[in-house]
């Protein structure tokens, strides 16, 4: 579709998404711009596979709009009052959303940073300095990657690295957000007043999210899917038993630790593994790569859905007292 | 124009805008909401620079994936940072207000015996 003229979808597709990022940069309240938010992660999923990334619109409806949209919808209604229902800015004092006035400047400065930036891009891609990129190295290197899907392959074997600091940023966020942790504050409802509805559906759902994990984590061996989408699914079902009450509680803290270790340490052993087999970090040799990286994904899989799930479930705790 | 071309200028619309929304924005939630729109931005451009090959580089979608993971590990920090320093605000606020605070927990202990 490169130098296709623009179609009526994609323009209709690309103003929603400006407009709707404008509302949720400009909502008055906090609900509002959560709301935006996540409408505009729906239509980015939908930009994404229009743009032939299945795999960024599967990881973005996942994470970017499940996960994330989690994590502020339970922000926002666990926010102080007054921020839930009232405009947004709390503190007293000029805003400079409130009168055209006031905005005018901040409207002027994003005309002109968008436009210079549309400039520079569009400037790039009419200079097409290289406009094959490196879709080539990777399709030429394909069957000594041991996936056949080329994004599995560049995320675990040609550029592991990434990947490897990525689950460590990962873990390093749950480190941080479990060190604010303190007592826990009454998350929900007692189990009595729960909808048991809600329950039973939860249990009705639970291990069929577990199923569509694994599914969507063997998938991305050939097409596409993989640890991250897998693992997002895995906290939305975590997420979702926390809901019901049937989430990991407090009995469950030295498994959960396990899980986070387990993802990362794999991934250490692996690397190490290529320094000793093959001579080079994280190196793999194609005869058992294929092998190597389904087993590392799974337990990355179950990694990244624990830890997106801790770091949900600490936004319900109450922080550390001061000594 | 192309389709990339446009696409591009959506993703510049978008950066110009969440990024301006980020240094005026005061509540701290909106801060949050406006640099993960801005990497929606980035991640756009990486994407659509992507598409120039038919079938699309697949090293710049392994880079918007792992984007999508670093946005979420810091937008859920900043939430919880978020929702500590409205607590402490919240405590406060009771404190100068003359209700007994009560004891101020077990020293964090729950927090650390129990695990995540």
């Amino acid at each position: 579709m490169g130098d296709d003229p623009v179609g009526l979808l994609d323009v209709l597709l690309g103003l929603a998404v400006v407009g709707v990022a404008g509302t949720a940069l400009t909502a008055r309240r906090r609900m509002g711009a959560v709301v935006s938010f996540l409408v505009l992660g729906v239509l980015l999923a939908v930009l994404w596979s229009r743009l032939g990334a299945p795999d960024v619109a599967l990881a973005e409806a996942a994470i970017g709009t499940g996960v994330t949209g989690a994590l502020f919808v339970d922000a926002v209604t666990r926010g102080p009052p007054e921020t839930r229902g009232a405009p947004a800015a709390r503190p007293a004092g000029p805003v400079p959303w409130q009168g055209v006035r006031a905005a005018l400047p901040g409207g002027l400065a994003a005309v002109l940073l968008g436009a210079g930036l549309g400039t520079a891009f569009a400037g790039a891609v009419l200079a097409g300095t290289a406009p094959g990129g490196l879709t080539g190295q990777v399709l030429g290197r394909m069957d000594a990657a041991g996936v056949e899907h080329p994004v599995s392959a560049v995320l675990l074997n040609f550029r592991s690295y990434d990947t490897l600091l990525e689950v460590v940023v990962l873990f390093v966020a749950v480190l941080s957000v479990t060190a604010t942790l303190g007592e826990e504050r009454p998350r929900h409802a007692p189990p009595s007043a729960r909808a048991a509805t809600l329950v039973w559906f939860c249990r009705v759902l639970a291990p069929v999210l577990v199923l569509v994990a694994a599914w969507v984590l063997l998938a991305g061996s050939d097409r596409p899917g993989g640890a991250f989408q897998s693992g997002a699914v895995l906290a939305g079902a975590l997420i979702l038993m926390d809901t019901a009450g049937l989430g990991p509680g407090p009995d469950h803290g030295r498994l959960l630790r396990a899980a986070l270790v387990v993802g990362p340490a794999a991934f250490l052993v692996v690397a190490a593994g290529g320094l000793v087999v093959e001579g080079e970090w994280l190196a793999l040799d194609p005869a058992w790569a294929g092998g190597v990286i389904v087993a590392l994904e799974t337990l990355l899989a179950l990694s990244i859905g624990v830890a997106l799930t801790v770091v949900f479930l600490a936004l319900g705790r109450g922080r550390v007292s001061p000594p | 124009m192309s389709t990339l071309e446009w696409y591009l200028w959506v993703a510049a619309a978008l950066l110009g805008l969440a990024c301006v929304r980020l240094l005026l924005a005061r509540d701290p939630l909106v801060r949050l909401i406006a640099i993960n729109v801005a990497g929606s931005g980035s991640l756009l451009v990486l994407v659509t620079l992507a598409a120039r090959t038919d079938p699309p580089d697949p090293v710049p979608h392994a880079l918007v994936l792992t984007g999508i993971v670093i946005t979420v590990a810091f937008t859920g920090v900043g939430l919880v940072l978020l929702r500590r320093i409205e607590e402490a605000a919240e405590d406060a606020a009771a404190e100068t207000a003359g209700e007994a605070a009560g004891a101020p927990g077990e020293d964090g202990a729950a927090g650390n015996g129990e695990g995540p």
